[in-house]
């Protein structure tokens, strides 16, 4: 399939759904998720997820207003002014210089006052002529720069990913710090949040990393030992520890480095589907219905993989309930499946466990006598 | 809050003391510049004295009339901005306007009031120079700092008109150099104050800011010697670089951009970042 072709399927199969840029936490995601058509399709298009699940009749996701606005003042505490909870941390934590204090701010609305426009593009090109100041080492660049944004390519197209602040410190790397709002608690935060964080300060360091890269100053004087900045307890007061993301990077690379091409997707793409634009919230149920039943025709048209690392896709509902409905042996999870090989639905192992059945391969063979001795012991104990 | 809480906070004998100090300070300086024959900074020194006394009036009044429970000082947005800054002396977030106005004078300023001043401030200079009067303007406004590579208004951050192009400005390490001139004045303020009813909320704030100044905390009491010190270290540090880059964009400032641009930014249109560092 050619490359115009490619883009003219995808495309057609976007419809009126209105294409976002990928976040960091949906490129993270990546990692949950390696192999599924249905969500690569739809990253590639930039579908956005949540809607369209909520469409579907997932449960309406988001955080809680509460939390958000708690984010967005810790945000607002620590890089207001001169960002000084940030340097005192930087000062302690990574061993920045008192020097250390030239501040950029490029967040949308800074840019939007100074430049009158504030679109990725811009703010790309502009991030990353202070990057090469940085990497430079001139005297007179910035080392702290605040929601640059960074330009990653996944599979072959460019994405922006933004991440809250780059710090440049003595040790001649640039170094990721990321603000979260989930407490560290006696010095120990959640570990289920913090890999999450984790995995998206990843995504920033490659990101940063191919820009250096770019510009040709070497991918490795973007460090991957970044700095996490949490409230102190149940107060608003900023602490920190250091983060090494090397794993979390060396695993997204290889997911990055694997993701198909545009025209490889394209060939699993059906002609004649496409997506509806999620209608509000309160259209009418008619509506809503409609577009509903488009989309549900339009994804299920994509092959998908599920398995147990689906939980954190917003998909999920709708992709749990068509194993369901299909009767598949992913729906029991990864072990139950794996131990199936490719007797792929419930009713053909049971009938393979029961005998009702003639096993006619090898592969389905084996899982007939695997089945069959797990029937056995199932019956002799409730025998008991 | 009480009303008669309220009174006193918003004007103290300090306040008064500190409003005649500069009436009578302008006064003097008024007179040399007329010995001196300077046309041009005796209109502004004349301009500065006015508001100068407009502000020992609303003072003494104030002070007089605290002691009356019905007494209420509802100072319009933009006074109660320009005090804040008039204290601080340099460029300041709009977050930390909200709380030096809360601690030190018992103001609450509404965010979204906050929000269409700079507007307004800059539409009533524009009619005010339309109409030709100089009476027809306000003796200060409040403007946006500006950047120091585009001389572009930087978002959130206040300054006052009446300041020099070198203060307005902000280059990127001006930020920190601000604060921590901020931090000194919220101390001297506090040490100045003495025993004032603001203290402990000015205390708390500062307890806040100084906090970011390495060795200027120690244990569970502040010490505000100990707190100018530690600024003064660091400041020793990093000011001097800034100060020069400051310095070197006003100049340029004052040659490229007319007198409307030099108080509210210049509006430039997009051209490639590469031209950047050729203006530098």
């Amino acid at each position: 399939m050619t490359r115009t072709a490619a883009e003219q399927r995808l495309a057609e199969y976007r419809g009126d759904c209105p294409s976002q840029p990928l976040t960091a936490r949906r490129l993270a995601g990546l990692l949950d998720v390696p192999g599924c058509v249905r969500r690569q399709v739809l990253d590639a298009i930039g579908a956005p997820l949540d809607p369209l699940a909520e469409l579907l009749g997932a449960p309406p996701g988001g955080q809680s207003p509460f939390a958000i606005i708690r984010a967005q003042r810790f945000e607002e505490r620590v890089t207001t002014g001169d960002m000084g909870p940030l340097l005192m941390l930087l000062r302690e934590r990574l061993g920045a210089p008192v020097t250390a204090v030239r501040e950029c701010d490029l967040s949308a609305e800074q840019v939007r006052t100074q430049y009158q426009r504030s679109d990725d593009t811009f703010r790309a090109r502009l991030s990353e002529q202070y990057l090469e100041q940085m990497l430079d080492g001139d005297k007179t660049a910035v080392n702290l720069l605040r929601r640059p944004v960074l330009t990653l390519t996944l599979g072959g197209e460019p994405t922006f990913v933004e991440p809250d602040l780059v710090a440049y410190t003595t040790t001649d790397q640039l170094h990721p710090v990321e603000i979260r709002s989930y407490p560290c608690i006696d010095g120990i935060a959640d570990p289920g949040q913090v890999s999450v964080t984790a995995r998206e300060i990843a995504v920033h360091v490659i990101a940063a990393q191919e820009v250096a890269h770019r510009l040709g100053r070497g991918r490795e004087r973007v460090a991957t030992r970044g700095l996490l900045a949490l409230p102190r307890n149940f107060t608003l007061d900023a602490t920190g520890q250091p983060l090494d993301v090397a794993p979390q990077v060396r695993r997204l690379r290889r997911i990055l480095a694997g993701f198909p091409a545009r025209t490889a997707l394209a060939r699993h793409v059906p002609e004649g589907t496409s997506l509806p634009a999620p209608p509000p919230r309160d259209a009418p149920e008619a509506v809503r219905a409609a577009a509903a039943e488009q989309a549900a025709e339009a994804l299920g048209a994509l092959p998908s993989r599920f398995g147990d690392n689906c939980l954190s896709c917003g998909l999920f509902t709708f992709c749990r309930n068509e194993q369901q409905a299909a009767g598949a042996v992913a729906r029991l999870g990864n072990a139950a499946s794996n131990l199936c090989g490719d007797v792929s639905t419930v009713t053909a192992a049971l009938d393979l466990a029961e005998g009702r059945r003639a096993p006619t391969t090898g592969a389905e063979q084996a899982v007939a006598d695997a089945l069959s001795r797990a029937a056995t012991a199932l019956t002799w104990q409730e025998c008991r | 809050m009480s009303p008669a809480w309220y009174g006193v906070a918003v004007t103290d004998r300090g306040d008064v003391q500190r409003a005649l100090a500069e009436v009578a300070a302008l006064q003097r300086e008024l007179e040399a510049a007329y010995e001196a024959e300077d046309a041009g900074r005796v209109e502004r020194l004349l301009t500065e004295l006015s508001a100068a006394e407009r502000r020992r009036n609303r003072a003494m009044q104030r002070a007089l009339a605290s002691g009356a429970a019905t007494y209420h000082a509802a100072l319009p947005v933009r006074e109660q901005v320009a005090r804040v800054l008039g204290l601080l002396g340099r460029p300041t977030p709009v977050s930390l306007i909200r709380d030096v106005a809360a601690a030190r004078f018992g103001d609450s300023i509404a965010g979204p009031r906050l929000a269409s001043l700079r507007r307004d401030e800059h539409r009533s200079w524009r009619s005010a120079r339309e109409s030709g009067h100089r009476a027809a303007g306000r003796p200060v406004y409040l403007v946006p700092a500006l950047t120091y590579d585009r001389l572009a208004p930087v978002r959130g951050l206040l300054a006052l008109s009446a300041w020099p192009l070198e203060v307005r400005l902000v280059a990127p390490a001006s930020y920190r150099v601000d604060m921590l001139h901020i931090v000194d004045r919220l101390a001297a303020e506090l040490a100045d104050g003495g025993d004032a009813p603001w203290t402990p909320d000015v205390e708390r704030l500062l307890w806040r800011l100084a906090g970011t100044v390495p060795g200027a905390i120690e244990g569970s009491t502040m010490d505000l010697t100990r707190v100018r010190a530690a600024v003064a270290a660091e400041l020793a540090q990093i000011q001097d670089a800034d100060a020069a880059e400051r310095v070197e964009a006003a100049r340029r400032g004052r040659s490229q951009l007319d007198e409307e641009q030099q108080l509210f930014g210049a509006r430039l249109t997009v051209v490639a970042p590469g031209r950047r560092a050729a203006a530098r």
